[in-house]
């Protein structure tokens, strides 16, 4: 395998090197897929989705210009094939301001959830799968991802403060339900 | 400070509190139990958010993914090879049979007494041109010449429009 920067992978593919492209792939099909697998809320449109991200990120890599980082671009259309992906299946995203708005119940599949978890920590897991697309997608970028906050508001079209609120407020859904079945002295 | 609130126990988390918001939290929570015990969950769920594992893409996705980027999208490289060759072909046949004209055209001897300025030599040029496309024209080689420009022209055209509708049928398949 090359080994090749980041920088020097794209440069390469735009060259025509196509086959370094499958370089990128490895690096960023985990990221791409958890993200899908949020926002979809089931592994197969995941995959299928992810192809096509995949597809789109080729076709527009001649258009990448360096001006943001390549990781942000990636993510940008990632989220975007996904919400196409939606709205393909009649089911969309609501836009900024309802959706901060929103109120999420966590507490609506909690019994079944509580149940399944076999500790702390996995009924955490659970519950962020269980968090609105756009909460669950702020979680994984910025705790997994290591985007920064103004990274994610470029990647969810969102303002800074409303990223941040929602932020906020994913993680305030999940305290309090850890509060509810006293787990905040075992989860670490 | 006004008031323990959720808003500031996130900042707190997320270190965007000054030094002196800082120690104003840490003295109203010391005696606010209630309080304590949220700001301590809620940096649980951070400690736990940050040990949280990616999903693994399927098994094959770079093998796919590839394989239908090949077969959606031409290579590059090959697709600009295969235009050069097309293109250089025409051109070099364009610049041969100029060049076979241009060295079949021989001046002639007896109008060289009256070719004494710069704008007579031209328009004798011209006119002895004229005289040589006429007689080659007027050959048998005119038609060989024709016939060969049209057959690399239509050659050329040919491929042009297979390779076009050929890209268009992908490009389709990739939109739709």
């Amino acid at each position: 395998m090359k080994n090749l920067t980041e920088l020097e992978i794209i440069e390469s593919v735009k060259r025509g090197n196509q086959t370094d492209f499958t370089l990128l792939v490895d690096m960023y099909k985990d990221r791409a897929f958890s993200l899908l697998k949020r926002l979809l809320k089931n592994e197969m449109d995941a995959e299928e989705a992810l192809m096509d991200s995949f597809l789109k990120v080729y076709k527009s890599l001649p258009n990448f210009r360096f001006e943001s980082k390549f990781s942000t671009w990636f993510y940008k259309i990632v989220y975007n094939t996904g919400l196409t992906f939606l709205s393909s299946k009649n089911r969309r995203i609501d836009n900024e301001t309802s959706s901060i708005d929103e109120y999420f119940e966590l507490g609506e599949n909690d019994d079944e959830i509580y149940a399944n978890a076999e500790n702390g920590k996995e009924y955490l897991l659970k519950l962020v799968d269980k968090l609105p697309p756009r909460h669950a997608l702020i979680i994984i970028l910025f705790y997994i991802d290591d985007l920064s906050l103004n990274e994610i508001s470029q990647v969810l079209d969102l303002s800074l403060v409303n990223t941040k609120v929602l932020l906020h407020r994913s993680r305030n859904g999940l305290r309090d339900m850890l509060l509810k079945h006293n787990y905040q002295e075992e989860i670490l | 400070m006004k008031q323990i609130n959720d808003d500031l126990l996130n900042k707190y988390i997320d270190g965007e509190l000054t030094r002196q918001e800082i120690d104003e939290l840490e003295y109203f929570i010391s005696t606010d139990p209630s309080s304590l015990e949220k700001l301590k969950t809620l940096k649980m769920v951070d400690e736990a958010l940050k040990k949280m594992q990616r999903d693994k893409a399927p098994a094959n996705v770079t093998e796919r993914v590839m394989s239908q980027i090949t077969s959606a999208i031409p290579d590059k490289y090959n697709k600009n090879h295969f235009f050069v060759i097309i293109i250089s072909f025409f051109v070099l046949t364009i610049i041969g049979m100029l060049s076979y004209i241009l060295t079949s055209y021989v001046p002639s001897q007896n109008t060289s007494s009256y070719s004494n300025t710069a704008i007579e030599k031209i328009n004798h040029f011209i006119l002895s041109g004229v005289g040589q496309f006429t007689s080659i024209i007027g050959g048998n080689n005119f038609h060989l010449i024709v016939a060969s420009i049209m057959l690399i022209v239509m050659f050329t055209i040919y491929f042009l429009f297979e390779s076009h509708k050929s890209f268009k049928k992908k490009l389709d398949s990739v939109v739709h």
